[in-house]
């Protein structure tokens, strides 16, 4: 007496296909702040020479964009950040008008904020660590702690014309992004 | 054999796109409404989910929290109809509470339209000129010869405008939603321009 041979159904198959979109759905929502924060880093890092250095950016306009949505009333000043060798020290010099300090940790969250307000006329002097690095800051340093090593630091100075950029250029002459290591 | 294959691929597909879309903002509803202009007050945000923080990546990378700037957004004129390139829009608006916005233009890749025109942006310095209250401006492909600050389309397709204000007096939701944010009237358009795809 012959067996009968069970023929292959779709049952498995769509589930193991189900299986794989709830997987490929999760992964990819995970992986994207990560894949896009790299991008951005690695850009910065290779106009600025390196990380941990600060770069400034051009007046923007349609030909030297490098960002999604950037605003050509703004000067940019940008330093990708590596806390993985310790601390780093940032200088902002005071502005004639708004400026901010904006500090993403690797996952893309805007994790502190410093804006002209809140510089006094000497500039603001941040030491940034990672949370699982000690904090070895002077007197009168803001203390920014991202939860990763890896992150940006974004400044924003108010330039919506030549003349306004150009005294721009003037205010953040001083300003830096460097480990401490740097000798401070 | 070739069933797994089929519905192994077709799943991966459909997973990855699926992300893609949900994080392309496509399906965000954390929207905060004022007149055409609406913002999501999760943008720059320490956000609480993995789906909103893979939006916020993707088309608010590097923005400030609420406290700092709103940044409010639209794609279509006062009467709803999408902002073309073909078209000329009439600007205006007043005084806001806030210390300082602007407003720029993005095509449908999110960057400043390609031209030469030097007009991307209009801001707050440029438009209420004190003693002004209140302002003009064109929305245009071409230099219009009528006076006010000048918004230039060319090279836009079908695009959109974002409005930053910084340092606003309030962040509350009932007084993002009251403010008088500039109107965007059609005045003509000499072409049915193509699509450009979703803002």
């Amino acid at each position: 007496m012959a067996q009968d041979k069970k023929k292959p159904g779709w049952l498995k198959p769509l589930a193991f296909g189900a299986l794989l979109a709830v997987l490929g759905h999760l992964l990819t929502i995970g992986l994207i702040p990560s894949v896009i924060m790299n991008i951005a880093m690695k850009r910065i890092a290779e106009a600025s020479g390196g990380i941990n250095r600060l770069a400034h950016g051009n007046m923007v306009t349609p030909q030297n964009q490098q960002i999604v949505r950037s605003s050509p009333d703004l000067a940019y000043s940008t330093c990708a950040l590596d806390l993985s060798k310790g601390p780093v020290r940032v200088f902002i010099g005071k502005g004639a008008d708004y400026t901010s300090a904006a500090f993403y940790a690797g996952n893309t969250d805007n994790v502190f904020t410093l804006n002209d307000r809140k510089i006094g006329p000497e500039g603001a002097q941040i030491m940034v660590v990672s949370a699982r690095s000690p904090i070895a800051a002077k007197p009168g340093e803001v203390v920014v702690s991202l939860p990763s090593d890896k992150g940006l630091l974004l400044v924003r100075r108010l330039a919506p014309s030549a003349e306004a950029f150009k005294r721009v250029q003037g205010e953040r002459a001083k300003d830096f992004c460097r480990t401490v290591t740097d000798g401070m | 054999m070739w069933r797994w294959l089929i519905c192994g691929v077709l799943g991966l597909g459909l997973g990855v796109g699926s992300a893609l879309a949900v994080s392309g903002g496509l399906f965000s509803d954390a929207k905060l409404v004022s007149g055409r202009w609406s913002t999501d007050p999760t943008v720059g945000a320490a956000a609480a989910n993995p789906w909103l923080r893979a939006t916020i990546a993707r088309v608010g990378l590097l923005a400030l929290t609420k406290e700092e700037t709103v940044y409010f957004n639209r794609d279509v004129d006062d009467d709803g109809a999408k902002l073309v390139e073909g078209c000329t829009y009439a600007l205006s608006g007043e005084a806001i509470p806030t210390r300082w916005w602007s407003i720029t233009i993005y095509g449908a890749d999110q960057m400043l339209p390609v031209n030469t025109d030097a007009a991307s942006s209009i801001d707050a310095t440029r438009a209420l000129i004190a003693p002004a209250t209140t302002w003009t401006g064109t929305l245009s492909p071409t230099r219009p010869t009528t006076p006010g600050p000048w918004l230039s389309s060319k090279g836009g397709g079908t695009y959109s405008l974002t409005i930053r204000l910084y340092n606003p007096q309030s962040v509350e939701k009932s007084a993002l939603q009251a403010l008088k944010l500039p109107s965007v009237k059609k005045v003509s358009c000499t072409q049915t321009p193509a699509s450009g795809g979703v803002n």
